[in-house]
């Protein structure tokens, strides 16, 4: 009986030694921090949750600039992008409608945020954005995102980002999905949180976990229950994509059929 | 839907007006800016070895910043014109 106990302390120690560690720790308070952001925005009006999330956001930056030894830095400035992202779509100064000009104007803000923070950390490999090791494979994970976007749709039945289902408009609604939304948030989300989180907490799980946690908290904000829970899915087997397969380039792929299938094709194909 | 911009979110903006957003919001994000500004010019003038790695940090938030700043600002005089 004491040998078993023995046992099992001597497996729990490394599990318990991981979970408490300072990288963990930090992780998972800025996480918290970010959710709670997230929570005052959707109850407390947009004044709260930009006030919340600019606080985060300055938190995290003078955390980077003023821990220049500890092993969890290169984490922190990932972090601060959702709170980027939020803090710029919320002061987004569009005065009209149309989605597509919101998503230009929100979007390339945070394309040059991700961009810098990629390059600031060394988080994305040129192997990511290279061409990939497998390209049939890429294709099949990028196929892959007619179902998610046809899910998707069928969970939150929201209405098109275009008025009419014209060529041209089609065309120019895909263009900016593709870039802004699906290009931009994989290489924050995969790219950047995901490799970074692997490589200063200690593993690939811990990547995926953080990435995954990132998204949804993010997501949450479609105040639709089944709607985040297929999100987490879809985050996570993206992130498993990008781990195995070591390329972004499916993923965004994915993303981008997604997003195209949810917002412009199946709100006028399906009603 | 989108992470950028979820529908809650779009709802929550359009049912404030531009001028009211671009005095709050536009506001706490111009004002992150400047302490971002400050913040810079304090590390650029002190220097130290570590100084070019921590101006890259902050340069991830100021140039976002800065394109939202010069947009609100320029929506803002169009819109006084």
């Amino acid at each position: 009986m004491l040998d078993q106990t023995a046992r099992i302390r001597r497996l729990q120690l490394p599990v318990a030694r991981a979970v408490a560690s300072p990288e963990v720790l930090v992780a998972a308070s800025y996480l918290m921090a970010l959710s709670l952001a997230e929570l005052l925005l959707l109850s407390s009006g947009v004044l709260a949750g930009a006030l919340a999330h600019g606080a985060l956001l300055l938190m995290l930056i003078a955390h980077y600039v003023a821990a220049p030894g500890v092993g969890y830095r290169r984490l922190l400035l990932p972090l601060a992008l959702p709170s980027l992202m939020r803090l710029v779509g919320l002061a987004v100064p569009v005065v009209s409608t149309p989605q597509t000009v919101w998503l230009v104007t929100a979007g390339t803000p945070i394309l040059v945020a991700a961009v810098l923070c990629a390059r600031a950390v060394g988080g994305v490999r040129p192997s990511m954005l290279g061409w990939p090791r497998d390209p049939l494979a890429q294709l099949a994970v990028a196929a892959g995102g007619l179902m998610h976007g046809l899910l998707a749709y069928l969970v939150l039945r929201p209405g098109p980002i275009i008025a009419r289902l014209e060529p041209a408009q089609v065309a120019l609604a895909s263009v900016i999905l593709i870039v802004f939304v699906a290009f931009t948030e994989e290489l924050i989300f995969r790219g950047v949180i995901q490799s970074v989180a692997a490589e200063t907490l200690g593993g690939p799980a811990a990547g995926i976990a953080v990435s995954v946690i990132t998204s949804v908290i993010v997501y949450a904000a479609s105040l639709s229950v089944p709607f985040v829970l297929l999100m987490a899915a879809v985050s996570f087997f993206f992130s498993w994509i990008v781990k195995e397969s070591g390329s972004l380039w499916g993923v965004i792929g994915a993303h981008a059929l997604l997003v195209i299938g949810l917002l412009i094709v199946w709100p006028f194909v399906i009603r | 839907m989108t992470a950028l911009i979820p529908e809650s979110v779009r709802q929550t903006i359009l049912s404030f007006t531009f001028d009211y957003r671009s005095t709050t919001v536009g506001l706490v994000a111009i004002l992150i800016l400047g302490i971002l500004l400050i913040a810079r010019e304090i590390i650029r003038v002190h220097g130290g070895p570590r100084a070019a790695d921590r101006l890259d940090a902050l340069n991830v938030a100021i140039y976002p910043l800065l394109l939202t700043f010069i947009g609100v600002v320029v929506v803002r005089i169009v819109s006084l014109i």
